[in-house]
């Protein structure tokens, strides 16, 4: 026989009543210090599990409650009946340090390998699923509004034009003419030296740079860059992956209001960077490959990355954690495999 | 800064002493609990989700105490699941539309939005009647014809004054909300008037204009030295006045809806501090930054201790005879729709 003190609320008025509950084996509640006595089997009756120390409810079947902090009781009768396994499993889970020290070690490596593993590789499977089609529509609006907003019309002669958009042949072929790589010419103040690929196989090359290259073989090796990135979707897969992240945060920070939830937007725009500087050196890497493939020496690619480092020298330094693109003198040693020096 | 009080307690309420709300949840409980709860919901990948937010919700609810006596949190978590699975397949489809035919997902857009008052009375009524003291759960009797009446008006009212009539929008909105609401069967009143409202966005307004001004015209002094004050001081001083903007705005509105509810039985009286908000906001940013994350936890019982803790009920002490409401199910389609879009309907 357990017996234990508890409110009682009949659910039709919020008038507490003070009774004492007994619990005779195998199955029924008796509820004592009412007008009358009151019995239900334990069948009907719903028991919260316990959360922490709040007070534990039994619900009983004509609406009306027990309310009772004296958590043994329910627990003996839980047990006596069988039931409640697996709320005083997640209790006993929820109340010890040491499972919530290993709570977190596992949510660190779990975070960790879907952040730098599981999200990227359902990300790539995905965006190399999305048909052409959406792909030829996502780039003819950006290119637009980019027109709209950043670029302006060339101003370089169309001889010149022709002459580059040669180079692109060769890399058409290498990729089996699966991709259809087009390139355009913009002028732009802001954006200076500069290149862009859209994901409908647009590269965008600006006069700047145009005009910083000093051999043909310094724009291959910059359209192989751009090329990477519209054969590996890293736009697409970028959108998905930030996409994702932010589920995966807002899981987390779930239950955070307002203002505080900024802090959560810091570990976002981290993981996005990184993202980024991966599918930088992704780029970089398939154009190494491309040049190996041409003959041209990979020396053409880290000297046009010197001279855009030069040519951006008073841009403000974004620190390496924020930034979109490794630095460059990491990318030269990856080209080079040694530092360079400074020029 | 004690803006936020002026705006509080009248007099026409039942002349008694508070009772004070306390809160009883502690951060390192609440730590173990949220930390095995989130680590299930990512490992279930979100599907456990819908029993963690049961699991969080009732922690505060419990630990809200009124009387020595707790609140209780009772929705059912396979509700949420189901509500949280439909919201994911009609997303997909939309998507899918979307990205297939565009013309046909404006359309679809369009069609969402007829359907956002139906949502807003489906969350609150999901929200309020899962929702219970002394086992009497609370009730929202109000109806999407409602809603829409509401938002059709005061949103016109703020299209024709372009923008500075949005006061009597969220002034409308809240009204709506209140009146509809009851505990059992007892209904709540609200007491607030639109030029509350007005005063509270028209002090903000200042606050933000006069503070900006100042920051132009130091600015401009200090361009010349360039450097620190320009890189730092600059970002630093405009940070805190959007905070200190902010956390006096929350403040005042918190204070005037709560403070304005009542029923013929007892008010409800909240006297948030700015500047202990402002405090809290900072070290809560700091602590989670520094922890990265694991702080969490802990700031959301300190928000919930100052805020519950800074409540009281004004009532002739006796709280045992209210009667219970006839109690339809809902479902939590409406309620996880609207949070999905982070649309906030509530108080």
């Amino acid at each position: 026989m357990i017996r234990f003190e508890a409110s009682y609320y009949d659910g039709k008025s919020s008038r507490k009543k003070a009774v004492e509950v007994a619990f005779s084996p195998p199955g029924r509640l008796r509820i004592i210090g009412l007008d009358r006595d009151l019995l239900h089997n334990l069948g009907e009756v719903r028991i919260s599990p316990q959360l922490g120390d709040t007070l534990r409810s039994i619900y009983l079947p004509d609406g009306a409650k027990l309310e009772t902090g004296d958590h043994r009781a329910v627990d003996a009768i839980l047990e006596a009946s069988r039931s409640g396994r697996w709320g005083r499993l997640r209790h006993l889970l929820e109340s010890r340090a040491r499972f919530a020290l290993a709570a977190v070690v596992i949510m660190i490596l779990v975070l960790w390998g879907l952040m730098g593993y599981g999200l990227p590789f359902l990300a790539a499977k995905v965006a190399q699923a999305v048909p052409a089609v959406l792909l030829e529509t996502i780039g003819k609006e950006s290119l637009a509004l980019l027109d709209r907003t950043l670029l302006r019309p060339t101003a370089l002669e169309a001889g010149k034009q022709d002459s580059i958009r040669l180079l692109l042949g060769p890399l058409v072929a290498a990729t089996e003419n699966a991709y259809d790589l087009r390139l355009e010419f913009r002028a732009s103040g802001r954006l200076g030296a500069n290149a862009l690929a859209l994901p409908s196989g647009v590269i965008v090359m600006t006069d700047d740079l145009v005009r910083l290259a000093e051999h043909a073989e310094d724009l291959t090796a910059v359209l192989a860059h751009e090329a990477g990135h519209i054969v590996q979707r890293h736009s697409l897969r970028q959108l998905l992956q930030s996409t994702a992240i932010l589920l995966v945060m807002a899981s987390i920070t779930g239950d955070l209001t307002s203002l505080t939830t900024l802090s959560a937007a810091l570990p976002t725009l981290l993981v996005d960077a990184s993202y980024s500087r991966a599918f930088e050196r992704e780029a970089d890497q398939f154009a190494l490959d491309y040049l190996a493939t041409q003959g041209i020496s990979s020396s053409h690619f880290a000297h046009i990355l010197l001279r855009l480092k030069a040519a951006h020298a008073d841009d403000p330094e974004v620190h390496n954690y924020l930034a979109s693109h490794p630095k460059t003198s990491q990318r030269i040693e990856g080209i080079t495999g040694s530092r360079p020096r400074q020029p | 800064m004690d803006l936020a009080n002026e705006s509080v307690v009248h007099e026409s309420a039942p002349p008694d002493s508070p009772i004070q709300f306390q809160f009883t949840g502690n951060s390192h409980e609440y730590f173990r609990i949220w930390i095995v709860n989130t680590l299930l919901t990512i490992l279930t990948l979100g599907i456990y989700s819908a029993w963690a937010k049961v699991r969080k919700q009732r922690y505060f609810y419990s630990n809200t105490l009124l009387q020595d006596e707790p609140f209780d949190y009772l929705a059912d978590p396979v509700k949420i699941l189901k509500g949280r699975l439909l919201v994911l397949v009609i997303f997909a489809v939309y998507a899918f539309i979307a990205a297939a035919n565009p013309i046909l997902g404006i359309l679809l857009t369009l069609l969402a939005l007829a359907f956002f008052p139906w949502l807003m009375v489906m969350s609150l009524r999901f929200k309020l009647r899962n929702s219970a003291y002394r086992n009497i759960r609370f009730n929202f009797r109000g109806t999407p014809s409602q809603a829409a009446g509401v938002l059709i008006k005061a949103g016109l009212v703020t299209l024709i004054t372009l923008g500075i009539g949005y006061p009597y929008f969220a002034y409308k909105r809240r009204d709506w909300v209140v009146s509809n609401s009851s505990y059992g069967t007892t209904p709540f009143t609200f007491s607030a008037t639109a030029g509350n409202f007005f005063g509270i966005y028209i002090i903000t307004g200042l606050l933000l204009t006069v503070g900006i001004f100042f920051a132009i015209t130091v600015g401009f002094l200090f361009a010349f030295m360039g450097g620190i004050v320009a890189t730092v001081l600059m970002p630093v001083y405009v940070g805190a006045l959007y905070l200190a903007a902010f956390a006096y705005f929350y403040t005042a509105i918190t204070n005037l809806v709560y403070s304005n509810c009542a029923t013929e039985r007892f008010k409800l009286n909240s006297n948030l501090k700015t500047g202990a908000m402002m405090g809290l906001y900072i070290t809560n940013a700091i602590g989670i930054v520094v922890s990265l994350g694991l702080l969490i936890p802990w700031a959301a019982i300190r928000m919930a201790r100052y805020r519950i803790e800074h409540l009281a009920l004004l009532s002739d002490g006796d709280l045992e005879s209210f009667i219970a409401g006839e109690q339809e199910q809902v479902s939590a389609a409406g309620e996880e729709i609207a949070e999905f879009f982070d649309i906030d309907v509530g108080l």
